[in-house]
């Protein structure tokens, strides 16, 4: 299964120092790319990843362990394979667009 | 593994002996990614490098584990893919470069990802060193990027299509499924590296789907070339 995370900019840094420190080797969230408004400024940000059940649990048991933290993380799962479109339906569901940009 | 083996495994893979084509067959060959000839992973892995069959060692990788895509078997003609969730997947390699005039290959479906464009390959550093295979969502259509945009004239849709990309300024053309557009999608050389799956520069255009082969060639390839070309896309990938 991926794992999908949307939060919000105040526990970036803070997911991004728990991601490393569960072996990510980089930053997980970089720029904030979405927004209510699908436009600038960026308020939130998103990463997918394909968690082992191991670290599953060990994000369970850090976001258990820090509810203020949580409560600004959503963190659902979905099936790469059968749920491409999982990440966009879940960015409707919270009220938040892709910012676009215009062409580089 | 030298180009000669290589081509060896390739025909064998293929299951059609000494004569099948390989794409090491042309000469110029500068790039192959070729999801089939991923070795050591397993349905569902993360893939941290993709090799260059080729030949030259530009193998493109990811060392965030965040960031990788997933190598999936059994997707297209029971062939695997490399697969970019459209979120946040890429990989690349910093020392490629190509100039034009150049063609590359690939064999690709955009199932998500960016709401406006999706980028296939763009190269690490920012204009003018930048080639591009994008996917403009609003047009289903396959486009190029070489400081100007275009796109085939044709539609896609979410399905898998081979891709040929003629670099060559205003004498450009892609072919998409064997159907080709002239275009001029300018003439900026590719350098300074090789992205696959994201726009250069962080946090843009993300492509969400499946890349089964990527290749990249110098030269303009002859129109034999070119169907040979096609003839073995279509053939390995049921097209």
């Amino acid at each position: 299964m991926h794992s999908l995370f949307i939060l919000a900019a105040e526990v970036r840094d803070w997911f991004n120092q728990q991601a490393e420190a569960l072996g990510n080797n980089g930053v997980a969230i970089g720029a904030l790319t979405l927004s209510a408004s699908g436009n600038e400024p960026g308020t939130h940000g998103w990463c997918a990843v394909q968690l082992s059940p191991e670290k599953e649990q060990e994000v369970a048991n850090l976001l258990a362990a820090n509810p203020d933290k949580a409560a600004l993380i959503d963190w659902s799962k979905y099936d790469l394979a059968t749920q491409p479109g999982f990440p966009q339906q879940r960015l409707a569901v919270r009220g938040l667009k892709v910012i676009q940009k215009p062409f580089p | 593994m030298n180009p000669f083996r290589r081509r060896i495994q390739t025909a064998m893979q293929q299951g059609g002996g000494a004569a099948a084509f390989s794409p090491l067959d042309i000469s110029g060959l500068q790039l192959w990614l070729d999801a089939s000839q991923i070795v050591g992973l397993n349905d569902g892995d993360p893939v941290a490098t993709w090799s260059d069959a080729s030949g030259n060692g530009y193998a493109v990788t990811q060392g965030t584990a965040s960031a990788r895509p997933t190598y999936k078997t059994g997707v297209v003609n029971s062939k695997p893919v490399v697969r970019f969730d459209g979120v946040d997947d890429w990989l690349d390699n910093g020392t490629f470069a190509v100039n034009q005039p150049c063609t590359w290959f690939c064999v690709a479906k955009r199932t998500g990802g960016h709401p406006s464009y999706g980028f296939v390959f763009d190269s690490v550093g920012a204009d003018p060193t930048r080639q591009a295979l994008i996917y403009t969502v609003g047009s289903t259509k396959w486009t190029l990027y070489a400081g100007s945009l275009v796109d085939e004239s044709g539609t896609t849709g979410a399905v898998f299509k081979s891709i040929q990309a003629v670099f060559n300024g205003a004498s450009s053309k892609i072919i998409v499924g064997g159907t080709e557009t002239t275009v001029n999608p300018g003439s900026q050389n590719l350098a300074n590296g090789v992205r696959i799956g994201q726009v250069a520069g962080a946090g843009g255009f993300v492509f969400g789907g499946d890349v089964a082969e990527l290749g990249c060639y110098t030269g303009v390839l002859s129109a034999g070339n070119l169907a040979l070309l096609q003839g073995y896309l279509n053939s390995k990938y049921g097209l």
